[in-house]
């Protein structure tokens, strides 16, 4: 019964965040955590179950299972607008279904990881709490099956990530980064909401049945408006870069990092963030007939990694420089989705998954670094910490050397993947006679069959290489935007070493704040370190473009009809010599403790000290957006006290006047109560007697 | 005459069982015997009406005309929420009866209350509808003063009395004037000879062929029933009594007459009085813009938590005659059927629907009230309810529940009865000719003052709810009301949540009710006086 078996994935989360909410306080207190690694891990066994049984043809032989559990609300179309029917439906298919055995992989291990973590914390049960609370919203919102449910889930996982930035919320910063998150999101968020009324208003409903997998619909409005599809798109796009924390609303995610470091680990590098990444693919075919869309979602995905592994060279703070790293990270995969090639979509989710692993990687290993310097963070407080927490150490190499991209290691074959995706897209011509001719994506075979009629490189139904972006062709723009990737891979492996060798190498320091008990981490913490960086290791060779087995399976959903492509010798040399060139002149820098990195950023101080501000990005939207809505809203609340206020508690004192007025007829008298009552009867016999026709 | 009895069946086991009451009552038996007794007798009444379809096989209600009773969907709908609102209060005062020496008595009277609603439900006959709206009141005289006993109490009980068989008085004459056209006391004869003497064809009467008499009638009616709704200005008991006895006699008053009105509203008006539809709806209309509006308003001002909630519960009646206005124009004109509003019931369906949305969120808050009572010492004030959150965590939640349906926010059912009394306001079409293809103005204006008027509710209520969650204590409550009382509140929150999660049993159950089962088989008597006439 695969429903039940999908129902349950999300159902144990749920489970047990309710049973935490109601008896952690009381009951659980330091156990809370075995209910979030139980409902955690049976999710993910569910998840494993459902995905192997995509793979088989004989359990679920059409690939995909939409069904529905609960269905609120059916009102019917009435005049001119659409039906609307309000339910909770589950969608699974090989692209959620590979979501999902990441996300609870990952959630279950962040969980073992934070019992012993989080362990003292006034707020442990609230805090399993609320992680469990994110696992079964993030869940809710991958097996989707409508518009409406996704924005409510989206909402949801934002919810879960403000309460667990500030989950030390005496903490002002703590406090402060939640608000930020929260409010910079709500940007993306507007445009998101006005993209699903736009697809409601088009196509009349909200369900994915009907919309993005319905390919005649598609087609149909694409005939009669193809801008609309397009301002869909970047609408929906908008609500990515909130999420995902794309520039230009990528300022929230470093702040995020006020958050426990497990949540860090889990919301904001693995899971949550990617759900931008996810939504976007998930719309593939919508995207298909938006080709400007596309090249934005490239242009703003390859801007961001290039700006954010720049900011991310001079931070000091390992957590802030993982986070930057993340941005940069996403901003590759939206790079790769908007190439609209299977190549691309199908690099952008591998890098989705081996990033999830190699990040929150990383960023357990930060914590268990922070655990152990009694909260101390700045690299510039510690150092050559490598013989003191081995494990730690040997797990953060593997996950730096994947981020960096390495050959054999994960991160080097997805990464690989999306910028051999973006050179392509440069270079359509040259690919054109290549086998990876790739038609529609579809559910429906027959719709597959019509779109291969037109035979074009990429999965867009348009084509692509007549449009253009500020007058420059979109080849021309994936030519820069390929050797800015490229660029972007050197700085990334910099960045990763850099944080490496100032933390693992040179003299051994601790800060005060350790006190005497610096020592590795508990094996709760290590053993979640040491699965992941088996997974960060090797994943990529084991289903990468080796095996091809993420890009078959992946394939069930997008129905591009040929995903294997020849290997692009030039892209697998150049980040190679990017990837060892950033770790060897990090050695040089940063190997031993030196005044190197110093006179370099004295020779270069202007954009030293524009990298280290982060491009002034929080002081602009301060200047030009935080100030200007401070004064509109002190002119605002001016407005609303004198103008609003005035005219409003005016209404809202008429009823309570009509009142007074009244309520003197409610003596206490019941001879006059009755004369009331035979009064009121004459008086409306009086009206239909005498004057009928009323 | 024995289908009779069958299809009264469940009114009569509780007849028996408040004998039963009554008798054992004069012998020395323990108090607590009478609370379970009474839970038994309508449990076993609750068997009898869902054994019901077994028990008539065989032979259709309605199929004969001169039944006297009839099972149709709104009698089956009504005889279940009578149960259910029986049970609720009758677990809700086992903690008090318990140290009260007329405790049989007590139970006794809810008992025949009881099955004074269930004959109401399905009578289908003048007299025996009048007789069970009177074993309505009669018992309610005596459980007003029972409730406290003090001067307040009996001044309650007095006004309640007088009132009460004035308005008894009122409706009889409209019913005589019903009779006294028709010749007959049975609601379908009435019905049949109304059609035939004024000529229905296809569903359009003249208005000016219709009959003055008829019109007398209808308003007496309105206003001996109105009366029972607490429409505005038939409402003056309301506040008084409810201030003046306790929460559970308080929680009875604000919905067993509501319903029995309500349900002989529909039964001798919208069902029966064929031709005066024109009529009806305009003082349908009248008397909902003026109770909802004067309910609410008036309820801004109240501090006393019964008196605060006997103004909200005249303003429910106000909604509660949208959709009865609503069904007088939908049977109107047959050719001209409403837009149903988005699929929602509309007009008569509408009103049943947020009849019982409003029964159970009523009975949950009134429940709430009796956990905190103490003998002696009733929750007054509305402050008496501050910080509630922090003492009773779950009372708190269960009340806000209440209180959120009673605004109508969603996804609670008051706010599903809300959009479909609202909604089918706004989907009549055309004027009394429905002739004009527009929205009818004056049910424009209905919905917009309806909208408005749960905005005005809104404020009372989140009043209550701000001070029970936003404000710390002012003292420690020490409830009394005890494990009944608390799971009636419990039963209450979970009705009401999963009945706005999933209102389509109801709503499937809803689907029939607005029309009359019997049709066009009566025979007139040749004693009536208007087709004597003709």
């Amino acid at each position: 019964m695969p429903e039940f078996l999908v129902t349950l994935i999300p159902l144990c989360p749920l489970l047990a965040c309710l049973a935490i909410a109601v008896l952690g306080p009381t009951v659980l207190k330091e156990k809370s955590h075995w209910l979030t690694i139980l409902g955690n891990g049976a999710a993910f066994v569910c998840a494993l179950l459902a995905l192997i049984g995509l793979t088989s043809t004989s359990l679920i032989p059409q690939g995909h299972r939409t069904f529905e559990l609960y269905k609120w609300m059916s009102l019917p179309a009435s005049g001119d607008t659409g039906a609307l029917d309000i339910a909770i439906t589950l969608h699974l298919d090989s692209m959620s279904a590979i979501m999902l055995t990441m996300l609870t992989f990952v959630a279950t291990l962040v969980a073992i990881y934070a019992s012993s973590y989080m362990h003292g914390d006034p707020g442990y049960p609230r805090f399993f709490a609320c992680v469990s609370l994110f696992t079964f919203s993030m869940i809710m919102l991958v097996l989707s099956g409508n518009f409406l449910q996704l924005f409510m889930f989206w909402e949801a996982v934002g919810l879960c990530s403000y309460l667990l930035i500030g989950f030390w919320y005496e903490k002002p910063s703590a406090s402060a980064a939640g608000m930020k998150a929260f409010l910079v999101n709500r940007v993306g968020d507007f445009g998101f909401a006005i993209g699903i009324f736009l697809i409601w208003t088009t196509f009349g409903s909200i369900n994915y049945a009907d919309t993005i997998f319905n390919p005649d619909a598609l087609a149909k409005v694409a005939a009669e408006n193809p801008g609309l599809l397009e301002t869909i798109c970047l609408c929906l796009f908008t609500g990515a870069v909130g999420k995902s924390a794309q520039f230009p609303l990528h300022v929230w995610l470093p702040d995020a990092m006020e958050g426990p470091t497990p949540v860090s680990a889990l919301i904001h590098a693995a899971t949550m963030v990617t759900a931008g990444v996810y939504m976007v693919a998930r719309c593939t075919n919508l995207y298909m007939y938006a080709p400007h869309a596309q090249l934005v979602v490239s242009v703003i995905g390859g801007l961001t990694a290039l700006i954010a592994a720049l900011i991310g060279l001079t931070q000091t703070d390992l957590k802030r420089v993982l986070a930057y790293s993340t941005v940069s990270q996403l901003g590759y995969m939206f790079l790769g989705l908007g190439t609209g090639t299977f190549l691309g979509i199908g690099g952008a989710m591998f890098h989705l998954v081996t990033h999830a692993f190699f990040k929150a990687l990383l960023f357990l290993g930060a914590g268990s670094v922070m655990h152990a310097m009694g909260g101390v963070i700045d690299m510039r407080h510690f150092g050559g910490l490598r013989k003191l927490m081995p494990k730690t150490y040997a797990t953060f190499l593997i996950g730096s050397l994947a981020l960096a991209g390495l050959f054999p290691l994960s991160g080097f074959w997805s990464k690989d993947t999306i910028l051999a995706s973006v050179r392509m897209a440069a270079h359509p011509e040259a690919h054109a006679t290549d086998s990876h001719v790739v038609a529609a994506a579809s559910h429906d075979t027959h719709a597959t069959q019509a779109a291969r009629v037109e035979v074009h490189p990429t999965l867009s139904a348009v084509d692509k290489t007549q449009v253009t972006l500020f007058g420059i062709r979109a080849t021309a723009w994936y030519e820069i935007l390929f050797w800015a990737g490229s660029f972007t891979a050197f700085l990334t492996a910099f960045y990763s070493f850099r944080a490496v060798f100032m933390t693992f190498h040179g003299e051994e320091r601790i800060p005060p704040e350790a006190g005497h008990h610096a020592h590795e981490s508990p094996s709760a913490m290590t053993t979640p370190l040491i699965i992941l960086a088996v997974g960060a290791a090797f994943l990529g060779l084991a289903l990468g473009h080796m095996t091809s087995i993420f890009d078959d399976f992946l394939n069930k959903t997008l129905h591009a009809p040929e995903v294997h492509h020849a290997a692009d010798w030039l892209v697998i040399g150049l980040s190679t010599a990017a990837a060892i060139g950033g770790i060897g002149l990090a050695w040089v820098m940063y190997a031993e403790r030196s005044g190197v990195p110093a006179s370099i950023a004295q020779s270069v101080k202007p954009l030293y000290r524009l990298s280290l501000n982060k491009f002034y990005f929080d002081e602009l939207y301060y200047v030009f957006l935080v100030v200007p809505v401070m004064c509109l809203a002190q002119f605002s609340r001016f407005f609303d006290w004198i103008g609003i206020d005035g005219f409003v508690g005016f209404v809202s004192r008429v009823p309570g006047a009509v009142a007074k007025l009244a309520r003197p007829i409610q003596n206490g008298l019941v001879q006059f109560y009755a004369l009331s009552m035979m009064l009121a009867t004459a008086m409306l016999l009086w009206a239909l007697l005498v004057r009928p026709g009323w | 005459m024995l289908e009779t009895f069958k299809i009264l069946l469940p009114a009569c086991v509780l007849i028996v069982g408040a004998l039963v009451c009554f008798m054992g009552g004069t012998m020395k038996t323990s108090k607590l015997v009478w609370g379970p007794f009474s839970l038994l007798s309508l449990a076993v009444a609750a068997i009898a009406l869902c054994a019901m379809p077994q028990i008539l096989s065989g032979s259709l209600p309605g199929s004969n005309v001169d039944h006297v009773v009839i099972l149709d969907p709104l009698a089956r709908i009504a005889q279940f929420l009578t149960l259910i609102i029986g049970t609720l209060f009758a677990g809700m005062a086992f903690r008090q009866q318990a140290e009260d020496d007329a405790a049989p008595e007590f139970y006794g009277l809810l008992l025949t209350m009881i099955s004074g609603l269930l004959i109401v439900s399905a009578a289908n006959d003048l007299i025996l509808l009048f007789m069970g709206l009177e074993l309505i009141s009669i018992p309610a005289y005596i459980l007003i003063y029972l409730g406290k006993r003090d001067t307040r109490c009996q001044e309650a009980a007095a006004k309640y009395f007088l009132l009460s068989v004035l308005s008894a008085a009122v409706l009889l004459y409209g019913l005589s004037f019903l009779y006294g056209m028709t010749g007959s006391t049975n609601l379908t004869t009435i019905r049949s000879v109304l059609q035939q003497t004024y000529g229905v064809t296809n569903g359009v009467t003249q208005a000016a062929s219709v009959s003055k008499l008829g019109i007398v009638a209808l308003v007496l009616i309105f206003a001996g029933l109105g009366f029972k709704l607490a429409a505005v200005p038939f409402h003056f008991y309301a506040p008084d009594v409810y201030q003046g006895t306790n929460a559970w006699n308080a929680g009875l008053l604000s919905i067993i007459p509501k319903v029995a009105g309500l349900i002989a509203l529909i039964r001798i008006v919208s069902h029966t009085m064929v031709g005066y539809e024109g009529f009806g709806q305009t003082v349908a209309l009248i008397l909902a813009l003026v109770t909802m509006t004067a309910g609410n308003v008036l309820a801004l001002l109240q501090t006393n938590v019964r008196r605060m909630l006997a103004y909200s519960g005249v303003a429910h009646a106000g909604y509660m005659l949208v959709g009865i206005a609503v069904g007088f124009w939908d049977s109107w004109n047959p050719s001209f059927r409403l837009d149903p509003f988005y699929g929602l019931p509309v007009g008569i369906q509408a009103s049943v629907f947020y009849l019982i949305a409003y029964s159970i969120a009523s009975a949950g808050f009134f429940a709430v009230l009796v956990f905190l009572a103490r003998p002696g010492k009733e929750v007054e004030h509305i402050e008496d309810l501050t910080g509630l959150w922090k003492s009773q965590p779950w009372l708190a939640i269960a009340a806000a529940i209440f209180l959120f349906s009673m605004a109508g926010i969603p996804p609670l059912p008051g706010f599903w009865g809300k959009l479909a009394l609202f909604g089918g306001a706004l989907s009549v079409r055309g004027d009394l000719s429905g002739a004009i293809p527009y929205p009818n103005p004056s049910f424009v204006a209905l919905a917009i003052v309806g909208m408005v008027n749960a905005a005005i509710g809104g404020v009372y209520y989140l009043r209550i709810i701000a001070l029970m969650f936003l404000h710390d204590p002012l003292s420690t409550p020490q409830p009394r009301g005890g494990r009944p009382a608390m799971a009636a509140v419990t039963l209450c929150a979970i009705v009401t949540v999963v009945f706005g999660l999933q209102s389509r049993p109801v709503l499937v159950m809803l689907r029939d009710i607005d029309q009359p089962t019997s049709v066009e088989f009566a025979t007139v008597p040749a004693t009536s006086p208007l087709t004597a006439a003709k």
